[in-house]
């Protein structure tokens, strides 16, 4: 692989190209769905690709292939997209940065492709049939991933990497006929790991509080509407930083002046408790050693102690807003132009126990991402609205009963001042189904942080 | 010239043969296999270009089967056949058996059908899609001081699909796609407000740009003062294009096969029943010349035909491929839909609701009061198990005295889908316009909610 990028590079120099960086890129993976006991389908996928990026006379151009004998057909689609751009395009400036040279890789002890399909198949097939608790579980589906992706970039400026990723998972849901309706919980576990953590994790277990959650769920009643002290878990502290701030700290949304922190570097967004952080390498979090651009992901502070300190970039938007280059930026496959993305999103831990968050709330609620069914954000005032899992009112500073359908909506600067104490507990997740969308690219990405307590926020409910 | 184009890939009938014969010497009693490429040009933009790449992509997917258990490999490359072909072997071997599965087409057939692939789209100019992006920006900054691009896209893609199978034959086709969008915003001293449009077609040479400005256009500047209404139940006229977004919401799903045989459609047991009023017809015509959603054959190997869904409010048929159709001794549609990657499922090809014989302005002097809806977000959301019909409606005018009035945004509409098309069927247009491969004349409807300002 190395060669066949090296020769696109010198290829695109010779051509007429200042920069060229190719991305070579081998996926395989598959995914087990079991719905009700049946076996739905094992999907076996291997994906191989190469991607090229040029500049020519200050403009990009972008070609990439699957068929990876076509080098000079590449090169040239590359070379004339960018010129024929030219008339319409604005010049293009990047940040420096020094070349790498490095080797990256996941740590597994079992190699999952190793393990004979079977043993996924039946395990799959067992915990699914393990998760009909109750006759009212109505229906069950069970998912079992394992990816492997393996990135190879080269670039003009001489850096040369290979970062091989392994990544294995369980995602389960559970619909139950209640009292009150149906309810449905989904929930997954999923590590950057060999077979080990599909082995040793007990997904029995797993399912089984899935299903207990929905039925129990399926017999709440929703809470009142109104503004509330909630203690928001870790689940849900990863969900909410990531849509309604996370984007909007974004280099590209802020240059474009579609984001509420455009120019506001050196405020207080946040109140003092809150420390936020884009990490590349945390555990329990997707590995992200390095970007697609080939450049570094760091620990970046983005808003320290309250402070809004910095945004997640690009090479180019690092160049745009002179500002630091942060290793975000991220492309979901060779057939993909990297743009800013967030890669582990999180909230660093304060000194709070979970009893001295709760221990003064007289009334409030326990919300939980666990089973969340999705949102709607506004970047650019920083307006959420989000569905939230099963979660529990709070009574005289105690978990008391459960309600559902509890709707978080606000506006994210608002809610970040809002936060009054936080936890010293800590959690990190991320998943192998699905990942976060933007501009038709989904990429895989890890959230989390410590329970947290908000003083005041809107709760829609019925 | 630089050649852009389709039939990069050499495919060597000697190599798929080689390939089926080895799944058969495994032990497997069945074996399919599917390849498609794809040349993909997309262009986004504003003002100015923000980015612009070309895809080449080609794709193997092979289906075994063991009696009734299946297994499924795929790969981006040809050169995998073998191992793909291994892969699914296991697969099978380890899966349980699928009681529904009859048998993979014994025989695989073709129709023809005009205009879905143009060799001039194929290989198309770089400079030719600058050039028409120029004249896009160029358009919009020229037509008013109020309006600018906030975003478009254009997408060229072109390629082949070839299928064979364990009983013989072999089958390719060639295509071409075509389809674009854009956003407009107009801003005043005191309001703003936001034009979209889009075309789709199967030839570059097809495309309207100077319409889907001056459509973007005239609702990005119509609007810029638009008002709630009062709520209320009344007669609405949904434009064309948002009525063929509702069609696809409420029966592209619900129609399938698959999904009554499974229980989950509304149309479970209403086959030969009423289902809407006299004046309804539903097709899917996979046939249609230079439509969005025709081909020669569908993804099972099979060639698609016209078949009348709905005829004058009754329920004649669903769509069928290979497996659903199997499933009850019948012939398939010649619905079959899948990727490389994912094994076929019934959807429709074109799905048309045949026109009426009234032009727009004898559909507003029947209704006489109401609301004449020309865009809206979220009816993608509306159930089509329920029937529930809900849109938030971002471009109407209102209907006063069968003229067209004020305009109105920030209101939504909903309502009974069922009873709507049941009962409430005012008048039909006779202009069809296209959201993708879903095809709708305007149309008028009465007892529709409205709520808006209280």
């Amino acid at each position: 692989m190395d060669d066949l990028l090296l020769k696109l590079i010198n290829s695109s120099l010779s051509k007429g190209a200042s920069y060229a960086e190719a991305r070579g890129h081998v996926v395989n993976g598959f995914t087990i769905t079991v719905e009700n006991n049946v076996l739905r389908g094992v999907e076996y996928r291997s994906i191989r690709g190469i991607g090229l990026r040029v500049i020519v006379d200050g403009v990009w151009g972008f070609s990439s292939s699957t068929m990876l004998k076509n080098t000079d057909s590449i090169v040239d689609h590359a070379l004339s997209i960018a010129r024929a751009s030219k008339s319409i395009s604005k010049p293009i400036n990047l940040i420096d940065v020094k070349p790498v040279h490095g080797y990256f890789s996941t740590i597994t002890k079992i190699n999952p492709f190793n393990t004979p399909i079977d043993e996924f198949i039946s395990l799959a097939i067992d915990v699914n049939k393990h998760s009909r608790i109750d006759n009212n579980i109505k229906t069950v589906i069970t998912k079992l991933g394992v990816l492997r992706d393996c990135r190879v970039f080269t670039s003009s400026n001489n850096s040369l990497i290979v970062n091989e990723l392994t990544i294995v998972g369980l995602g389960h849901s559970s619909t139950a006929h209640g009292s009150l309706g149906y309810e449905s919980v989904w929930d997954s576990r999923s590590c950057c790991m060999g077979y080990e953590f599909i082995k040793g994790f007990d997904w029995y277990g797993f399912v089984e509080n899935i299903s207990e959650t929905a039925l129990k769920a399926s017999n709440s009643s929703y809470p009142k509407a109104g503004v509330y002290t909630i203690i928001a878990d870790p689940d849900l502290v990863g969900l909410i930083l990531h849509e309604a701030f996370g984007h909007a700290s974004e280099a590209d949304l802020v240059a474009s002046g579609e984001s509420v922190l455009q120019g506001r570097i050196g405020e207080y967004i946040a109140s003092k408790y809150v420390t936020i952080v884009d990490d590349g390498l945390i555990a329990d979090g997707f590995n992200v050693p390095v970007d697609d651009e080939g450049v570094v992901k760091r620990k970046t502070v983005v808003v320290d102690k309250g402070v809004l300190r910095g945004f997640l970039t690009s090479r180019e938007t690092a160049a745009e807003l002179n500002i630091e280059p942060t290793g975000n930026a991220r492309a979901e496959s060779f057939s993909q132009i990297p743009i800013v993305r967030q890669t582990n999103y999180y909230m660093e831990k304060g000194d709070y126990s979970f009893e001295e968050l709760i221990e003064d709330v007289d009334f409030g609620l326990y919300v939980k991402g666990c089973g969340a069914g999705g949102g709607q954000v506004n970047v650019g005032i920083g307006s959420f609205t989000f569905n939230t899992g099963p979660s529990y009112i709070i009574r005289n500073g105690e978990v008391s009963e459960m309600v559902r359908g509890v709707i978080l909506s606000g506006y994210i600067l608002d809610t970040l001042k809002s936060i009054d104490a936080v936890g010293k507990d800590f959690s990190i997740r991320t998943s192998i189904f699905g990942g976060c969308g933007k501009d038709n690219q989904t990429v895989k990405v890890g959230h989390g942080g410590p329970h947290v307590r908000i003083r005041s926020i809107v709760v829609g409910g019925r | 010239m630089l050649e852009l184009g389709v039939l990069l890939l050499e495919v060597d009938s000697m190599v798929l043969d080689k390939a089926l014969k080895h799944a058969l010497s495994l032990g497997a009693s069945e074996a399919e296999i599917y390849i498609t490429e794809n040349t993909m040009k997309q262009f986004m933009f504003s003002n100015y270009l923000k980015s612009s790449k070309t895809s080449f992509s080609s794709g193997i997917g092979v289906r075994v089967f063991y009696g009734k258990r299946m297994g499924m490999s795929s790969s981006t490359s040809l050169n995998d056949a073998l191992k793909c072909v291994e892969d699914a072997c296991r697969i099978a071997k380890a899966s349980p058996e699928d009681p529904g599965w009859s048998s993979l087409p014994e025989s695989l057939s073709r129709g023809f059908v005009k205009d879905v692939y143009d060799r001039e789209t194929a290989y198309i100019s770089y400079d030719v899609i600058m050039d028409a992006i120029k004249s896009i920006v160029d358009n919009v900054r020229d037509s008013s001081s109020k309006t600018s691009l906030s975003r478009g896209y254009i997408e060229v893609s072109s390629g082949s699909v070839r299928i064979t199978n364990s009983y013989g034959g072999y089958l390719e086709r060639l295509y071409t796609y075509v389809y674009s969008w854009i956003d407009i915003v107009a801003e005043e001293l005191n309001g703003k407000a936001t034009g979209t449009s889009h075309c789709e077609t199967r030839s570059w040479f097809k495309l309207d740009f100077k319409r889907m400005v001056d459509d973007a256009l005239v609702k990005a500047l119509d609007f810029i003062n638009a008002k709630p209404i009062k709520g209320g139940v009344m007669p609405i006229v949904f434009d064309a294009d948002v009525f063929s977004r509702i069609i696809d919401t409420m029966f592209s799903i619900s129609l399938s096969a698959d999904e009554v045989q499974k229980g989950r459609s509304p149309y479970v047991g209403k086959l030969n029943s009423r289902v809407a009023m006299d004046s309804i017809t539903l097709i899917d015509d996979g046939l249609l010349t230079g439509g969005f959603g025709s081909r020669e054959f569908d993804d099972d190997g099979i060639k698609p035909e016209r078949n009348i869904l709905i005829e004058n409010g009754i329920l004649k048929t669903f769509l069928y491929d290979n497996y659903t159709a199997k499933k009850e001794g019948r012939k398939s549609t010649g619905n079959a839909h899948r990727s490389y990657h994912s094994t076929p499922k019934p959807a429709p090809n074109n799905l048309i609701l045949k026109p009426g014989d009234l032009m727009l302005e004898e559909i507003l002097e029947i209704i006489g009061n109401g609301l004449y809806v020309i865009d809206t977000i979220g009816e993608w959301l509306s159930s089509p198990v329920s029937g529930n019909l809900n849109a938030t409606v971002t471009h109407a005018y209102l209907i006063e005295n069968g003229r067209i009035g004020k305009p109105v945004k920030g209101v939504t509409v909903s309502g009974d889908f069922n009873k709507m098309i049941c009962e409430g069927v005012k008048g039909i247009g006779k202009i069809l316009k296209q959201y993708r491969n879903i095809y709708s004349p305007t149309i008028a409807i009465d007892g529709v909610v409205v709520s808006g300002i209280s």
